[in-house]
């Protein structure tokens, strides 16, 4: 947890001063910096902000009374305990052999290992859940596992896009980039981190035996980890329910995404080739390994974080994925194999997504641009 | 030392942050590294989130010198001190992180 700069340590620089002060004298070095000349207001508006749900911290939520049901015989099911962490999740591997996924090739096991190892390590949490629900364990996971199941089904996937980004994919490189290939060769962007992230949620990378338990040291994450195959790197988005890929606390547009932070042009994904090459979390998955990533085309529970101070109502907050209640501002998608021209459906562009006059007009631009060059393209622009 | 450090930039938008925190970037606590998204065509400064965020989900490009000179600059004259103080300077002096002994 980041120290508040108060808090400062008498070896960090140690003076007492309060934010303001600290803010002021920053200020005053940036315009000495530039000339030393002091700035007067600049007469413009204030500037609007997206407002920006804080991932990770708890939200209001409208709770329904939970429908408690008798425990079923599904509760009584055998299964293998040495194995399996749950019936639930017995029945869900029957058919992961047959599951392919466009991906990295140690993906399918290195998911397996993080769902058996999540749901074990959260074992608590869903005792805790169950209870609350007035349920057996093993019946709140099968419920739970529905749940997923359903709102996933009912969802198609998206790509938040700056507007620059959608020119260079549409017109350059005929496909998504990651930072991982725009970075600069001994900059100060170190990507160890997130190297290390795909490393342990999808195995991309990662040295055989490598051990992720212990102790993270930059040295420790070798350098292939994170210089190879950057052109394969998974590509971020996100899943919804609603047409236009609306996704915030009210589960329409407007108002804004709560992604549009990320870009204010929506792609959608065409959901056949989504099924083929995507897993998806709950939530933002940084930092959230514990919680991991499973395929669309089969996701598991694990990927729904519950909180152990949030586990009232677990399933009643599992409604729509366009509008996330259960404590997360925005669900995730991880597009594997390279996200092109090819996989995206359409385009939607509209004023009440944070994107101004400028903005539609650029994307026209673009588009057209795109669509001479490529006339047989099926792929759709559409202002809402 | 303690001084906006613009790190990245992608079309007319840049992110920036706290030039001491620079050396924990990607490291062991990357994930404590905030930033403040500036959109300097459209004039909009975003609240602070993680700087890690933004690098996941976009292909910043990493800024060099002669861009941060100039990237400063615009923020100068786009922006008046008040701005610059109360949505850049002090939540990213708030989130500074403190390296650890």
């Amino acid at each position: 947890m980041a120290e508040t700069f108060m808090d400062m340590s008498p070896g960090f620089e140690a003076k007492k001063k309060t934010i303001k002060e600290v803010g002021a004298d920053i200020l005053s070095r940036f315009r000495t910096r530039l000339g030393g000349a002091s700035s007067s207001a600049v007469d413009l508006e204030l500037p609007t902000t997206k407002p920006l749900s804080e991932p990770g911290e708890a939200e209001a939520f409208e709770t329904t009374e939970a429908t408690i049901q008798e425990p079923t015989a599904f509760a009584e099911v055998s299964y293998d305990k040495n194995e399996f962490p749950s019936a639930a999740t017995e029945k869900y591997f029957r058919e992961w052999e047959a599951l392919n996924i466009e991906a990295n090739p140690e993906i399918k096991a290195k998911m397996r290992k993080n769902i058996l190892d999540s749901e074990k390590e959260h074992q608590e949490i869903y005792e805790q859940a169950a209870e609350s629900a007035g349920l057996t364990v093993e019946l709140f996971k099968q419920k739970l596992q529905e749940k997923v199941e359903q709102v996933v089904r009912e969802s198609n996937f998206f790509r938040a896009t700056h507007v620059d980004v959608l020119d260079k994919v549409l017109n350059d490189s005929g496909r998504y980039k990651s930072q991982f290939e725009t970075n600069r060769s001994n900059g100060c962007l170190n990507q160890r981190y997130r190297a290390q992230a795909e490393m342990q949620m999808f195995g991309f990378n990662e040295p055989d035996g490598f051990d992720h338990s212990s102790i993270y040291r930059e040295e420790d994450i070798p350098e292939e980890a994170v210089k190879n195959s950057n052109e394969f790197r998974p590509i971020y988005g996100y899943f919804s329910d609603n047409e236009f890929g609306a996704i915030n606390d009210e589960g329409t547009i407007p108002p804004s995404n709560d992604v549009t932070q990320y870009g204010e042009v929506t792609v959608k994904v065409k959901r056949e080739r989504a099924m083929q090459k995507t897993t998806l979390t709950f939530q933002d998955s940084l930092g959230q390994m514990n919680w991991p990533p499973t395929p669309a085309s089969k996701p598991h529970f694990v990927s729904m974080r519950i909180k152990d101070y949030s586990v009232d109502g677990v399933l009643e907050k599992i409604e729509r994925t366009s509008k996330t209640n259960w404590g997360s501002s925005y669900t995730e998608a991880q597009f594997h194999g390279q996200l092109r021209i090819d996989d995206i459906e359409a385009i939607y562009i509209s004023t009440k997504n944070g994107l101004d006059r400028d903005g539609v007009e650029d994307v026209r631009r673009i588009y057209n641009k795109f669509k001479e060059a490529h006339p047989d393209s099926d792929i759709k622009l559409i202002e809402y | 030392m303690n001084e906006l450090y613009p790190v990245a930039k992608l079309g007319d938008e840049v992110l920036v942050v706290n030039k001491d925190d620079i050396p924990f970037i990607g490291k062991e606590r990357a994930i404590d590294v905030k930033c403040i998204n500036v959109d300097l065509k459209h004039k909009e400064i975003d609240p602070i989130t993680e700087l890690e965020k933004h690098l996941k989900f976009n292909p910043w490009e990493e800024t060099d010198e002669e861009q941060r000179t100039s990237i400063l600059q615009s923020l100068a004259s786009t922006f008046s001190d008040q701005e610059i103080l109360e949505k850049i300077i002090e939540p990213l002096a708030e989130s500074l992180i403190e390296p650890k002994e």
